[in-house]
């Protein structure tokens, strides 16, 4: 074929005359200009178009800075055969004993230290798995009320926080106006911020302190007895995550703004309108325990045994939808018209409980009939089966439950939700069975509204000194909602406490690093009459400083003034202990721990 | 296609045997086994195991004390040793290393000797539990001036006195007391008893 090409073009250019070769493999061959490209006619001739090691040798002559790719090759394939003679000698091994051993500490056998999860505001029990003092494992506390041996994905989780490579080493001091900022000790930290607190103090004392929902008593008293020593100081608590509207409905239908407890165990019928309670909703994993043991039939007789059942209306696939008996696919905003729906057919159809007299109540209701919603909301058949669970929830009123309201149901009627699931609850006579308002976890400690009114106080120039506190707003909030990135501008000292150097450290003078709560002691109170004990398993890992024991040194500052326990208390473990004595929850929690397994240790 | 008569492949599967053999031997010579039998290295100090354990009669128990209650034995701490020591021959230079490094806080970093890697479970607490007398893994250590590993510690020396084979009469007897003359395994031989 080459010949055919040579004499093809030979005659080509000898003759002006262009005779198409007999073999050919593109169309384009057929083309007289074909022959005449100079490409080709530099490839004539050859056996390949493009000669494949020709090619690769013009790649590896693109990359001169690293290594060329048979460089490369070759180092390669030396190496592994080095790696493999690597073996031919076993390493040498240390074996270094402690020089003196503690007592409780055997190598190779765990010790299991009672703790408090403080992840999440909910506080669970957990028992911290540690080898020869790091800490490796949580477990949940079989003892704990609250959470009975079980701990969620992010308690568990919460451990590798401990050992994070970006956790803050050092406390930090920020140049905020050039981004600069430079490792300082604590002295320094101190000897830099006492003046400017006594400074705060003396010209009309406007600090905050911006903090996430606070379990601790005792660390709230001692915010406020630091806060005693400025004249307009204010502790602001805000968690993004918390459902506000539930204290907030209590509040309009009871009078007191506390979230009730909910007792899913007693419950036989319960509806969940978009509360993902067994996984985010206020206390999952206490009300997933709560839930699992009216599901299961070990301890019941076969002829009387009961399994408790679960409707859910949610507008995403969530753990509790999956786990519902019934699942009925919403539109977020939708779970109110069912609530309403479902009260319509118990109080104005059928006219059965207290509030079928009511007539403020049945003209409130009287728009939304069983009919109406289904067609509304498109659940085909809808009518009957809302009818059918209706009947359903009056057959075991009193024993049983509805819930409603979450992160994915969250709309600008939330807080109509809540009171439409007060007016069920209410009509079925769950008050003080389910809906126990006696055992409640109180009224959150802030708010939303108390946050926004902080980011306008900043704005307006009314906050001298911002200290934030394991809260993260930057990044909870974007930047540019409420104004927050210009209002922390405005305010001349920001203090981020926190483990790391996070989004609002961005705008911070100075970024203190916290404990770890497995670092720290402490104590929750999730619940009234609650508290739940924390204490540290391990030694603090890095120059750390717990935010506590950064508020006392503070607060001896000369010209303070501060009064109150955190002057008399050495440091914040004495502190927590004095309060603790106080309270005897130290005594609770030893009793507690005596009845949980002789392997836990309570320091 | 070629012809191969009888005498040829008699040839050739003899020359590939001879080959093969030569292969064995190679790979058998060049790379090390497993075990690291025999193995004794020099320690930081010059403990005699013949000296504290043999002539003195020091229980093993005494220093290793934690073999009953832990997976690993463990080589005292240094306050175990200054039991002793704080009166006991203190004139001799080892025993002022060791009381300089008690002082001063810091470890003594001892050479390990009997070694498993890291997918072997091995507990010290259940064999001691079961009567295996120290001396059956580590040798007669009372005879030692310095400790060498006596076993091979591989996976087929294990698997033999799991399965009864070379198992102690004392342990024997423990595990079957009925029996005259037990036979068989007396210990799990699953794989996942020590590779869990």
């Amino acid at each position: 074929m080459d010949n055919h090409h040579k004499e093809q073009n030979e005659k080509g250019k000898a003759e002006q005359s262009f005779v198409p070769p007999r073999h050919w493999i593109g169309p384009e061959e057929l083309e007289a200009s074909y022959w005449s490209d100079p490409q080709v006619l530099e490839k004539r001739g050859q056996e390949f178009y493009e000669k494949p090691v020709e090619w690769l040798e013009k790649v590896d002559k693109v990359d001169k800075k690293g290594l060329a790719r048979r460089e490369f090759l070759t180092v390669m394939g030396a190496s592994m055969a080095m790696a493999s003679f690597a073996c031919a000698r076993r390493p040498v091994h240390k074996i270094i004993p402690y020089v003196v051993k503690p007592e409780e500490i055997t190598p190779g056998v765990a010790n299991w230290y009672a703790s408090t999860c403080l992840d999440c505001a909910t506080s669970c029990g957990v028992l911290v798995k540690t080898r020869e003092g790091r800490p490796i494992k949580l477990e949940g506390n079989p003892d704990h009320p609250l959470n009975q041996g079980a701990l969620c994905t992010h308690g568990q989780a919460s451990l590798l926080n401990l050992y994070d490579p970006d956790r803050l080493k050092a406390p930090l001091a920020r140049v905020r106006a050039h981004g600069t900022k430079k490792e300082i000790s604590w002295s320094e930290v101190d000897s830099m911020l006492q003046p400017k607190l006594r400074t705060v103090a003396s010209q009309g004392g406007k600090l905050r302190v911006l903090s996430g929902e606070i379990q601790s008593d005792s660390t709230r008293r001692l915010i406020r007895e630091f806060l005693s020593g400025f004249r307009d100081a204010k502790h602001v608590e805000f968690e993004p995550m918390n459902l506000d509207e539930i204290p907030e409905s209590q509040e309009v239908c009871y009078g007191s703004a506390a979230v009730p407890h909910y007792r899913f165990d007693q419950a036989e019928m319960i509806v969940s309108l978009g509360a993902d309670f067994l996984e985010n909703w206020i206390s999952p994993v206490e009300y997933a325990r709560a839930w699992s043991k009216g599901r299961k039939l070990e301890n019941q007789k076969a002829s009387h045994a009961k399994l408790s059942k679960l409707v859910c209306f949610e507008s995403m696939m969530t753990v509790t939808g999956a786990n519902a008996d019934e699942r009925f696919p919403v539109r977020p905003g939708d779970e109110l018209k069912i609530a309403l729906a479902l009260a319509n057919e118990l109080i104005v159809r059928q006219k059965k409980s207290r509030f079928a007299q009511d007539t403020a109540a049945t003209a409130i209701l009287d728009g939304y009939s069983v009919e109406k919603v289904a067609s509304e909301i498109g659940i085909e058949n809808g009518a009957s089966q809302l009818r059918n669970l209706a009947d359903e929830l009056w057959k075991s009123r009193g024993k049983s439950l509805v819930v409603g309201g979450g992160l994915h149901s969250k709309t600008k009627d939330s807080l109509a939700l809540q009171i439409a699931v007060n007016l069920l609850n209410s009509a079925l006579e769950n008050e003080g069975v389910t809906v126990d308002g006696s055992q409640n976890i109180g009224a959150p400690h802030g708010s939303f509204a108390a946050f926004a009114q902080l980011v306008s106080d900043m704005k307006s120039g009314a906050v001298d000194a911002l200290i934030v506190y394991r809260s993260n707003p930057a990044f909870t909030l974007s930047s540019k909602s409420l104004g927050l990135e210009d209002a922390i501008k405005k305010v001349p000292l920001v203090i981020v406490v926190s483990d790391r150097e996070d989004e609002t450290g961005l705008w911070a003078d100075f970024i203190l690093p916290d404990h770890h709560y497995l670092e720290n002691w402490g104590d929750a109170n999730p619940r009234k009459g609650l508290y739940s004990l924390q204490q540290p398993a391990i030694a603090p890992m890095y120059n750390t400083r717990s935010f506590q024991d950064s508020l006392m040194t503070w607060s001896k500052t000369p010209g303070l003034n501060i009064a109150g326990l955190s002057s008399r208390a050495k440091d914040w473990h004495d502190y927590f202990k004095i309060i603790g004595k106080r309270h005897t929850i130290v005594s609770l929690q030893a009793q507690q721990l005596s009845n949980s397994s002789g392997k836990v240790h309570c320091g | 296609m070629v012809r191969i008569s009888g005498t040829q492949k008699k040839l050739g599967v003899a020359l590939s045997l001879v080959i093969g053999v030569f292969v064995v031997i190679g790979v058998v010579r060049f790379f090390p086994t497993a075990s690291n039998q025999g193995y004794a290295p020099e320690q930081p100090i010059p403990f005699s195991h013949k000296l504290h354990a043999g002539d003195n009669k020091i229980p093993c128990m005494y220093c290793h004390s934690e073999a009953e209650k832990s997976r690993h034995a463990t080589i005292p701490a240094l306050n175990v040793c200054m039991n002793c020591h704080s009166v006991v021959k203190t004139d001799s230079p080892h025993i002022q290393k060791l009381r300089k490094s008690y002082e001063e806080g810091k470890p003594i970093e001892w050479v390990r000797i009997h070694e498993l890697p890291d997918y072997v479970y091995f507990p010290h607490k259940r064999h001691v539990a079961q009567g295996v007398s120290c001396e059956t893994c580590h040798g007669n250590v009372k005879e030692m001036a310095r400790v060498e590993q006596k076993s091979a510690l591989t996976m087929g020396w294990c698997m033999e006195c799991h399965r009864g084979q070379t198992t102690p009469r004392n342990v024997m007897l423990k595990m079957y007391p009925h029996v005259k003359n037990p036979r068989g395994p007396v210990a799990p031989v699953n794989c996942n008893t020590c590779h869990n």
